[in-house]
This record gives structure tokens, C-alpha cells and sequence, in this order.
């Protein structure tokens, strides 16, 4: 990985007002030229980002700017997912990553000084789906206070982490635990139904081919050897899949023997959904989430949160020390991209 | 010791004899809990704020520097940088401390804690007879960094600050431990704990007393790396050689942290491990009088009934209700909503009981474990009641469908109703995803015909042979780490 | 115990608690999951240690298969289940 790049002059780094000023522009004028203009988007929010953490801020303005920044991934995942272009999935997702967490050090900053930010829930739900595997997760929503654990969506995404939750889940320095669920049904209908919000479907869309894969893996282990193959409408109906094609492009990809009778699940040998030898498969893309952005524009979908207003009685938070954090972000922030 | 320090206190207790005390190796001198050792620090005090020297009377910092340096005390011949400072920062405690204010003197106390740390670090020095006065202080001031913490909470201070700095020198102490070895490289062992070095008898103290921290403090993860290196850094060939009560609390912890990580079995044969040699211990020693004792086999056993209920063993509740009555009858309920197949039953459970679940992170594991343990059962009735009998060996998905319908009691359509982890996790029209899970977790043996709709099992009277023991199975698909072997008997 | 100094720090500790709005937040020694230490008076020897009294001490029904259950939720599922038999 490339050194990090030094610190800027004080002098360069923009205050909090004109960084929320630049991101609305993004929002207000940039985001429709998505797909085209997703490496530069992605490149301007991580200088904003970048310079609230130089000048050691977490007041209002950061909350908010993380907030939109984490929508904006979240969209322009779907998007990039949706279109044909090249683009890193991995470096949008570790921006994401790294401002869900400033943001949850933010919030719990923020509630030991007695305030309260109003879009919490909604990015705790998001974390929870972001390592939807990891038990950390879990254990720190239960420590959350009462109104945040019930909110709508953190139950959602806590649902949802219990669907995909499988007890052969096949992945290196995993470790596997007992009495898993492995719901892949709810786990399609509920995205189907229209309960999902835009922005946590896309979250999900990442998951969605794993999760055919456990479920086809699981399947084939339940039925009898000389089971007949089965009928790709079916499999296209329970599992989302857009076309037959994709069906298809699924099952090559997975070594599947698929006919025009139907697939074969018990050629399905692999353990594990990650190929080693192979390039990942492409992210899914379910219909059924795309149609969510009909009736709504970009830039209502970003803004959709209530506004932060400064809640803290005591203003130390703003300027804190944050020092620890400020030098992890230095350190960890790249410079220009990485390979995959 | 007690009498020993009695003895040699006073109103004269002084700086000279203080250096005598010292000279002769008679540590326990430097207690900083002034109800053991109140009277020397207040004799010290004293003298120190009287002290002659160049413009005022109170010592200052360089001239016990230079008191203590003049003293010139050698170990084996060798000086003591380390040892010195840590006097220097005794006599300075003693000096500034505030007995009418813990806060006041909170960094005092720290201080000192960590300076007295560090000559416990190198092992080429003579620290043995020191490693006990740590372990005294940190039992004193443990509690003290607990109640300054919990005050700190308004004043917007780091969060859990003093804990966290306990923590840090406990865990240097704790990561300085080293087995001893041989001239050849070797590791010396044994299975007696007598003659080993005194960093080594209390590796588990300092163990258990690291991870109750991290708990305490909400950082679970940070018990990793003491777990890993536990055995490493050990010289006792078994488990079984530290003393009893350590064992079980280390179990205890262990239990607790495999819990947080969803590891059900790992966590029940710690846990039932740490019930099983307190109660024996109760037993032996007659310690049932003792309220500490029920108490913390209480701790043991709100974790340990939901591990058990989790791998389908059912506890006897005649025992559990010996200690605690609203613990039995609490998870008599659950249990039978899990042994009917009651799913409705047991998410009512789980809601009613959110917040003392959640307090003990123990919602969301059993909201995803439980349920297969419930579906199981579920399923054994329909083949018990129906299929054995008519001896088929066909389980349509129609009647398993009938029976979800009531063990779920979910509406017909997914209606605006409001959804949350107890009503929007199960459905019943999912039958066949069910009968998967089941077949896959080797709860249910049997093979399903999608386009049938059915799933066809074995042709037998006995029902074991399609729903074989839970217990069995989870034992045979997860393994036990097998670090831990060393721990068990 | 030292009359004085200790005497002087309960004060203290008191006056911090009745400070306003200073939490509380410490748990009751019930609800503390923190084990408590207790005084052991004997040291019991390994083999009597090691010697688990069996009955005493086994917290686990052998087997609940064979336990049987009677309430509401079972009566209704059974009258289902009958349903379903003899539609069969």
C-alpha cells in the first residue's frame, strides 16, 4: 500500500460550513452524472472527510457530512452495481466503512456528553449490516440505548443478520457457530416486499449471491442423489434472479450443471462461495431494490435524514481530543488506488 | 503482617526508619491503603512537610530524589534505577496524599501503582518478595479505579479512564511473564506451583483480574490476546495446580467471552466446568453460608441455563430454584416453549424479556439459536404424532405447514403490521427452508423432494433414528478448541 | 481498621454520591456479574476436589426427549396434527 500523504496546511484544510457546502454541491449537482462520475466523487468525499479529521472536528457539520457520505456510497453502490463500468467495490466500501465508524465514535462521544444525534439508528443499522457476520455487531447494539435497538431499521438489519446467519459458512479465520438459520427465503421476500428501505437494500445486493450460494449448497445437501433437476423458474422466482441468463451466468460461475430441464444442484461441489482461483463474481442487482429509486430523486434520497442540531450541554465535543483518532485516520488513509 | 507493621509504627515512625525497613527487605512499608498502613504514611507526612531544607519545609521532589539516591541500596551488588524511582514515588505519595479526598490524591495513587509496576518488569532483578505488595495494591485500588470512574461519567472525562490505566499496567506485568528455561532453550515445567517464581503464581490472578477489566470496561475483544497467551507464558503443566478459585473464575470468564462470539458448545463446557467445580467446592468446604459464594454461582448459572437450553439439554430446575427462584422459573418457561416447539411462545419470551437479555448480551445470540432447537422439537411431534404411526415415512410440507402455522401464529398475509425480531424473523409458509436447515444441521435426517413437496424420511419405530439427540450432533459438526484441553481434569 | 483516615474517606465517598447529577452507574452487588471472592478456610486437596459428587453437582436431565409436556400450545397442535392424519 502507498505511504499516507502528508498532513495539509492549516491554511488548505476548509472549515466545517464550506465542507458542507461542497457536499451538497456534489449531492445537488454531481450525482447524476453517476455512473461516469463515480472515481471523482469518491475522491472529493474522502478529502472532505479527510478534513474534518485534520482539523480534529466531530460537531454538527462532520456528523452530518459522514451521514450524506455513507448515503452516497450506498447509492452509488447500487449504481455502479446496476451499470456496466469498472469500478473498485472494495475502495467505495472501505470509505464506507471508515465513516460508519467515525460516526459511531461520534454518537457515543456525543450521548457521554449528554446529547443526542437524531439519524443514529439509521447508521447503527447500517453498521450491522456492513460486517453482517461479525458478533461484534451484535453485542454492541444490545448495549445501545432502548429508542435506537427498536428503531425500525436496526430490527430490520437485525433480521436480516439472522437470516443469512449459517452454520456452514465457509470462509478463512471464520469460525463457524452452532444452530445457525440460514433463512434464505425471509431473506428474499423481505427485500421483495418493499419493507426495505433504498439504501439498506443496496447494502444488502452485496450479500445476495453469497447467500444463493449457502442456500443452492444447502438444498443440495437436503435432497436425494437421483433428485430430478430443478425447474429454473422456481429457482429464478425464490431467489430474485432477473433473468434466466443470470441464473445461468450464476451456476457457470459455481460449476453448476444447468439444462434446459433445469440445475442440477447436486454438481454443486465448492464449499465456500469465495473462489480462490477465480475473480469474484459480479455483485448482484435485484430489480426489486432498483424499482425503490423510481419517484425519487438523488438528492431526496441523500438528504434524507433529519438535521443535526447541536444538542451537547456542555460544548467541549467540536474540539475534543481526538488525537488517537486523528492519528490512526493519518496513518490508514491511502494515497491515489489500490490494487484489488 | 499486620502486626509486624503495628510494631514498627508509631508517632516515631520516620524517613531513617523507613530506609531501615526498606534496607531490610520489609516491603509491606509500602502499602498506599491508609486503613493497613495509615499510620506510617501520617508519621512520613509529617516529617516530610517539616523538613528542613534550603527555603521551605515541605521535601521537594529532587531532594528525596537525592535522599533516596544517598541511600544507596544495592541488590546483589547491582543499583536499582526502577526500585529507586518507585521509593521516590512512595515517599511523594505519602507527602502530597489527602485522606479526606480519594480524588484529590487519584493521580497520586496511580502513579505510584504504575511506578511500583515497572520493577516488576525486568526479571534479572530481585523482584519476588515485591510481586505480593502488587498484588495487595491492586485489590485496593481496582475498586477505587471503579467508583472514580462511575463519578467521571457527568464530567465528560475519558470514558472508563482510570479502569483503562489499571489495565495497562496490569497487562505490561502481565505481558513481562516469561517461562523460565533451561541452559538448553527448554522450557521448564512441572506440575507443582512451589517453587516457581511469584510472577508465576499469580499469572492467573493477573489473568483473571486483566479480563474482569476489559468486561468491566465493555471491551470483551481485548481478552483475546490474554487467552492466547496464557498458557504460553505458564510453567504449570496442568490447569488443575492454580488455586481453585482462580480456575473457576477464569472458566467463568472464558465461558462469557466464547458467548460473545457465538461459540455455544466452547462456551457451555467452560461454564458448566465453573459450576460444576464451585459447587463442588461448596460441597466440600461446607461454604454454603456464605453469601459471595450463591452469589457468584448465580453469575455462573444466567449464563450458563441459556448455553445449556441452546445445545438441547434441559437443566434440572429443582436445583437452579436452590439458588435463585425467578432465575428457575424464568427459563422454565422458556424451556417449555422450546421442548413444545412453541416458536410463538419463544419470541414472546425473548420480547418480555428484552432489556435484562440485552444487559447480559444474551437476546440476540438465543434469538438466533434457539429457534432450530424449537423447530426440532416441533418436527419430532409431527413425526411422533403422525408419521410413525401411519408409518409412512413421508412428512408432507403441507402438514408441517399446518403446524407452523401454530407454533409461529403468523398472520396469512404479511399485513403493514409492525415488524421486529419477533415477528419478522419466521414465517410458515417457509416450510422447506426450515426442513433444510434442519436436515443440514443433522437435527433431522431425512431428504426433501421440492417438487413433491414432501420430505421423506426413514421407515422406523424409533423416532432417535429421524431425530437423533441434539447434543450429539453438535458435538460431532463443532469442535472444541483444542487450547483449552490443558484446562480440563 | 484506622478510625480517621477511614472514617474521613466514607465522608467523602458520601458526599460524592449526594453531588447532583453524579450517576450512579455502579450495578448492585445482585446484578454485578463480577465474581465476588469469598473466604476458603480449608484447602481441599486435589483428589477430594477432583471427586465430583455426581448427583449433587449434575445440573442436566439426562434426556428431555422423554419429558413430556401438556399445555394449551401442545393440545392445539395435536388436534391439528389429528386433522392432518386423517386427511391423509
Amino acid at each position: 500500500p502507498a505511504a499516507a500523504a502528508a498532513p495539509p496546511l492549516p491554511s488548505d484544510v476548509r472549515p466545517p460550513h464550506i465542507l458542507s457546502l461542497t457536499l451538497d454541491y456534489i449531492i445537488d449537482n454531481l450525482l447524476v452524472t453517476l455512473p461516469d462520475s463515480e472515481g471523482f466523487i469518491w475522491d472529493r468525499m474522502r478529502s472532505i472527510r479527510q478534513d474534518f479529521t485534520y482539523q480534529n472536528y466531530s460537531g454538527p457539520e462532520a456528523i452530518e457530512c459522514n451521514e450524506k457520505i455513507v448515503r452516497i456510497h450506498l447509492l452509488i453502490i447500487h449504481v455502479m452495481g446496476k451499470s456496466k463500468n469498472e469500478f473498485s467495490l472494495q475502495q467505495e466500501l472501505e470509505q464506507l466503512h471508515k465513516s460508519l465508524i467515525t460516526l459511531s465514535e461520534i454518537y457515543d462521544e456525543v450521548r457521554a456528553n449528554g446529547g443526542n444525534c437524531p439519524n443514529e439508528a439509521e447508521f447503527r443499522a447500517y453498521a450491522l449490516l456492513s460486517k453482517i457476520r461479525d458478533p461484534e455487531y451484535d453485542k454492541n447494539i444490545q448495549e445501545l440505548p432502548i429508542h435506537i435497538f427498536q428503531n425500525d431499521l436496526v430490527q430490520l438489519a437485525l433480521c436480516f443478520r439472522r437470516y443469512v446467519s449459517n452454520s456452514s459458512f465457509h470462509k478463512r479465520g471464520f469460525i463457524r457457530t452452532e444452530n445457525c438459520l440460514n433463512f434464505y427465503n425471509a431473506f428474499f421476500q423481505v427485500l421483495n416486499s418493499g419493507r426495505v428501505p433504498f439504501l439498506m437494500g443496496s447494502f444488502l445486493e452485496l450479500y445476495v449471491n453469497e447467500v444463493r450460494f449457502y442456500a443452492f449448497k444447502a438444498l443440495s445437501l437436503s435432497i436425494n442423489k437421483r433428485h430430478k433437476p430443478i425447474p429454473c423458474d422456481h429457482l429464478i422466482e425464490t431467489f430474485l434472479f432477473n433473468s434466466k441468463e443470470e441464473l445461468e451466468d450464476f451456476c457457470k460461475y459455481y460449476s453448476i450443471d444447468i439444462t434446459d430441464e433445469g440445475v442440477e444442484l447436486k454438481t454443486l461441489t465448492h464449499h465456500s462461495h469465495k473462489l480462490n482461483e477465480s475473480q469474484p463474481l459480479k455483485q448482484a442487482s435485484l430489480k426489486c431494490v432498483d424499482d425503490l429509486l423510481l419517484g425519487t430523486s438523488f438528492p431526496e434520497l441523500i438528504n434524507s435524514g433529519k438535521p443535526t442540531v447541536y444538542t451537547i450541554p456542555n460544548n467541549n465535543i467540536g474540539s475534543t481530543n481526538h488525537a488517537g483518532h486523528q492519528i490512526d485516520e493519518m496513518e490508514q488513509e491511502e494515497d491515489g488506488n489500490e490494487e484489488e | 503482617m499486620i502486626s509486624d507493621v503495628n510494631s514498627s509504627t508509631s508517632l516515631n515512625y520516620s524517613l531513617n526508619q523507613f530506609c531501615k525497613d526498606i534496607a531490610n527487605g520489609k516491603y509491606y512499608v509500602l502499602s498506599i491503603n491508609l486503613q493497613e498502613n495509615g499510620n506510617i504514611i501520617a508519621a512520613l507526612q509529617l516529617e516530610l512537610h517539616n523538613f528542613k531544607d534550603k527555603s521551605n519545609s515541605v521535601m521537594s521532589n529532587k531532594s528525596i530524589e537525592n535522599f533516596i539516591e544517598k541511600q544507596n541500596f544495592k541488590f546483589e551488588g547491582r543499583s536499582w534505577a526502577r526500585f529507586n524511582i518507585m521509593l521516590v514515588s512512595f515517599l511523594g505519595f505519602c507527602r502530597d496524599v489527602n485522606p479526606w479526598s480519594i480524588w484529590d490524591s487519584c493521580d497520586l495513587i496511580f502513579q505510584f501503582y504504575q511506578d511500583f509496576n515497572n520493577c516488576l518488569i525486568n526479571d534479572s532483578y530481585p523482584l519476588d518478595p515485591l510481586v505480593p505488595i502488587f498484588r495487595n495494591m491492586t485489590e485496593y485500588v481496582l475498586p477505587i479505579a471503579s467508583k472514580l470512574d462511575a463519578n467521571c461519567l457527568r464530567i465528560g472525562t475519558k470514558k472508563n479512564q482510570f479502569l483503562s490505566f489499571a489495565s495497562s499496567v496490569i497487562s505490561k506485568l502481565f505481558n513481562s511473564v516469561k517461562p523460565s528455561r533451561t541452559n538448553d532453550g527448554n522450557v521448564i515445567q512441572s506440575g507443582d506451583l512451589i517453587d516457581f517464581p511469584q510472577k508465576q503464581k499469580i499469572l492467573l490472578y493477573l489473568v483473571n483480574k486483566l479480563n474482569n477489566i476489559y468486561f468491566r470496561i465493555d471491551s470483551p475483544q481485548l481478552c483475546f490476546n490474554v487467552f492466547k497467551n496464557f498458557k504460553p507464558k505458564s510453567m504449570i503443566t496442568e490447569f488443575g495446580v492454580y488455586p481453585i478459585k482462580e480456575q473457576i473464575e477464569y472458566k467463568y470468564l472464558l465461558g462469557r467471552y466464547y458467548l460473545l462470539n457465538g461459540r455455544v458448545i466452547n462456551a457451555f463446557v467452560q461454564l458448566n466446568d465453573a459450576y460444576t467445580r464451585l459447587r463442588n467446592l461448596c460441597d466440600k468446604c461446607n461454604l454454603y453460608g456464605h453469601d459471595q459464594v450463591r452469589r457468584n454461582l448465580l453469575r455462573i448459572l444466567r449464563y450458563l441455563i441459556p448455553t445449556g437450553l441452546m445445545i438441547g439439554k434441559l437443566p434440572k430446575f429443582e436445583m437452579i430454584t436452590q439458588i435463585d427462584v425467578s432465575l428457575s422459573d424464568k427459563y422454565a418457561n422458556l424451556s417449555q416453549t422450546l421442548k413444545t416447539g412453541n416458536v410463538k411462545g419463544l419470541n414472546i419470551w425473548l420480547k418480555s424479556h428484552e432489556r435484562e437479555l440485552c444487559e447480559r448480551h444474551l437476546l440476540v445470540i438465543q434469538l438466533e439459536k434457539l429457534p432450530m432447537i424449537c423447530y426440532r422439537n416441533l418436527v419430532r411431534s409431527i413425526v411422533r404424532q403422525c408419521i410413525i404411526p401411519q408409518n409412512s415415512g413421508k412428512i408432507p410440507y403441507s402438514t408441517v405447514h399446518d403446524a407452523l402455522k401454530i407454533s409461529i401464529g403468523d398472520p396469512s398475509n404479511d399485513s403493514d403490521e409492525h415488524f421486529d425480531i419477533y415477528n419478522g424473523i419466521h414465517r410458515s409458509r417457509n416450510v422447506e427452508n426450515v426442513l433444510v436447515t434442519l436436515i443440514n444441521l443433522g437435527f433431522l435426517r431425512g431428504n426433501c423432494f421440492p417438487q413433491l413437496k414432501l420430505c421423506v424420511v426413514k421407515k422406523t419405530a424409533l423416532i432417535q433414528e429421524v431425530l437423533p439427540s441434539i447434543e450429539g450432533r453438535i458435538l460431532s459438526s463443532f469442535a472444541l478448541n483444542d487450547d483449552d484441553s490443558w484446562l480440563n481434569d | 481498621m484506622n478510625g480517621g483516615a477511614n472514617a474521613a474517606m466514607e465522608i467523602k465517598k458520601e458526599s460524592l454520591a449526594s453531588v447532583p447529577g453524579v450517576e450512579q452507574s455502579q450495578k448492585t452487588l445482585e446484578e454485578d456479574d463480577e465474581f465476588e471472592d469469598f473466604p476458603l478456610d480449608t484447602w481441599p486437596s486435589e483428589e477430594t476436589l477432583r471427586e465430583t459428587a455426581g448427583a449433587q453437582t449434575n445440573l442436566w436431565e439426562e434426556d428431555w426427549d422423554d419429558v413430556e409436556v401438556d399445555d394449551g400450545f401442545t393440545k392445539e397442535l395435536r388436534a391439528e396434527l389429528e386433522k392432518s392424519r386423517t386427511q391423509q
